[in-house]
């Protein structure tokens, strides 16, 4: 029989998720442990190495960085939803503005 | 693994009911299911068909979403070359406080290639594909991953809603305008270049860099002497827009209107005429709705510790008639207008004293009754370099809009840099909301916006006079 690593992750999650409302002290789950690694990665231009084709067309392999996540969070009962490169939810931490005609055009300051 | 390939053109528009005029986009998407047996686009779960959704299990419901978001961007470009997705439904972070939802990106990025528009500029691989005219080597353009979990529950009893018709279901989120987001950013609808570092991939920038554009330097990023210009600028909550002929020829047509707000025109010399955003007081005068013009002094106090302009003392030369000059600093603005109100000045421009940024002004004095604006850092050394015989108008815009600053369509720049949703998203404060801002609000389905008009700017071939009957754009 043959596994994948996702199969494992799939059984990891599966165990995680049965237990969910567990103090948050728990272990991080390996998927969890895998997307704050990615998080760190994930914009990171190190390693990056630029190629040349036999034309001249050059590339660069972006090794899976460079993901854009799309994610939601749940803030007084309300779904919020945000967009960046982190996978873990709780980076999600900051408001967005309410739309409205009078918003400012520009930072306020006094000196 | 199983690919899955359908092309859009004027024929199979017809086909599935949307008549149309003067369309010429053809794209051909390629989805490789990355999914083992019985999971993620596989999955065999039968489920009942909802909201034009006709697939009647739950791996083809999610293939029909993707295959319609495929549609959506395949209507909008042209390619001859297929685009290829790598896709996958996979178990991702899912709490009842909250999910990934899904992810994408490219693959690679491409540089001098056949028919380069801009030499040694990075490009998205379908992009440069397209552009091209050949596949450039890459096996697949754009990853996407999705999270399975969310039909498990795991979100507070929540679901994905895949129905196509924009009535996503109480407690659900719909699955389309999420594809639709991430499928725009694997296309072209964000950049490499760092954020946190200013820097590019291998020492080259990328083609959104041309585009990135500053108004208090007024300059791209690509023509910023430094990464700490970029850094600077990626947090510019107000100043860094998108500065395209696409977008700035369309964003009339798609943003709301606005109050129109304060500007300084810059009458002459002609070697410095321009038009610079500014910020307005919450003191003293309001500038006359007809404008203010006069010739700008810049104003002294005699006090060289720290700085002799920056109005903190008593002015000394004579500002009769004059709009005066002085840099931020040292003190509260209510104290440099003051000063400077009563050395004679009819108005006031503070000059930032940073590279980036342009500042509204707050105070009280009830002394103060001169109108007063604040400037650029830029502005204010133009000003400088011709003095004396430098003519401004302290004014208003003609137009504005929500969204917009200086007569571009601003982008996410939050003061606190958050990797991602800064610089590659549209500005939150966007009216209406637009697909690509850096969140998904339940009046987005599948509109593609502003960011038709982006992919055009980067150098897509996109489809001209696009009407649908059934009223997307």
């Amino acid at each position: 029989m043959h596994f994948k690593k996702s199969h494992l992750a799939i059984v990891t999650v599966l165990l995680v998720f049965s237990s969910m409302t567990l103090a948050e002290t728990k272990e991080l789950t390996q998927l969890e442990i895998k997307q704050k690694t990615d998080a760190l990665m994930n914009q990171s231009q190190e390693g990056l190495e630029l190629k040349v084709l036999s034309d001249g067309t050059e590339y660069v392999d972006l090794q899976g960085r460079f993901q854009m996540f799309s994610k939601v969070k749940i803030v007084d009962g309300k779904k919020v939803f945000v967009c960046n490169t982190h996978p873990t939810v709780d980076m999600t931490n900051h408001t967005h503005e309410v739309k409205s005609n009078n918003y400012p055009t520009l930072k306020r300051a006094s000196k | 693994m199983k690919k899955i390939k359908f092309s859009i053109n004027v024929l199979a528009l017809s086909l599935i009911g949307l008549a149309s005029t003067s369309v010429m986009a053809k794209a051909t998407f390629v989805i490789n299911i990355q999914d083992d047996p019985d999971e993620g686009f596989n999955d065999p779960t039968p489920v009942t068909p909802v909201g034009g959704n006709n697939g009647t299990t739950l791996g083809e419901q999610r293939l029909n979403v993707f295959r319609r978001a495929g549609q959506i961007w395949g209507a909008n470009i042209n390619s001859d070359i297929e685009i290829v997705i790598n896709a996958q439904f996979d178990p991702q972070t899912c709490s009842n406080q909250g999910a990934v939802l899904g992810s994408a990106g490219p693959t690679q990025i491409y540089a001098n290639f056949a028919n380069v528009p801009i030499t040694n500029t990075w490009y998205y691989p379908a992009l440069a594909d397209s552009i091209s005219g050949q596949n450039l080597g890459g096996v697949n353009d754009v990853n996407t991953i999705f999270n399975s979990e969310i039909d498990n529950g795991c979100l507070g009893g929540s679901s994905w809603y895949y129905g196509l018709d924009g009535s996503t279901a109480p407690n659900s989120t719909a699955l389309l305008p999420v594809v639709l987001h991430e499928l725009g950013h694997g296309l072209g609808s964000s950049t490499v270049t760092s954020g946190t570092t200013g820097a590019f991939i291998s020492g080259r920038p990328d083609i959104w860099t041309n585009f990135l554009y500053d108004l208090s330097t007024k300059s791209t990023w690509r023509e910023m002497s430094t990464n700490a210009l970029r850094v600077a600028s990626a947090i510019n909550e107000f100043g860094l827009v998108w500065n395209g002929p696409s977008v700035n020829a369309r964003f009339p047509e798609v943003l709301n209107t606005s109050p129109n707000r304060t500007q300084l025109t810059i009458n002459s010399p002609v070697s410095i005429a321009d038009t610079h955003v500014a910020g307005s007081a919450n003191f003293g005068d309001p500038v006359p709705a007809n404008g203010l013009t006069a010739n700008v002094i810049l104003a002294n106090d005699s006090v060289a510790n720290p700085n002799i302009n920056d109005g903190c003392e008593p002015i000394t030369n004579d500002l009769t008639g004059a709009i005066a000059l002085v840099i931020r600093g040292d003190c509260d603005f209510v104290l440099k207008v003051l000063n400077a109100q009563n050395a004679g000045a009819i108005g006031v421009l503070i000059a930032n004293n940073e590279d980036i940024g342009i500042v509204g002004m707050n105070g009280t004095e009830p002394g103060v009754t001169v109108p007063s604006l604040g400037i650029s850092k830029k502005a204010g050394d133009d000003i400088i370099s011709q003095l004396p015989g430098v003519s401004v108008t302290m004014g208003f815009t003609t137009t504005a809009f929500i969204g917009e600053n200086g007569g571009h369509v601003r982008k996410f720049a939050p003061e606190s840099f958050d990797g991602g949703s800064s610089v590659s998203h549209w500005s939150t404060t966007a009216s209406p909301n637009l697909l690509m801002e850096p969140t998904i609000t339940p009046t987005i389905f599948s509109e593609v916006d502003l960011t038709y008009n982006l992919f055009e700017d980067i150098g897509w071939d996109v489809a001209v006079d696009l009407i649908f009957e059934d009223g997307f754009e």
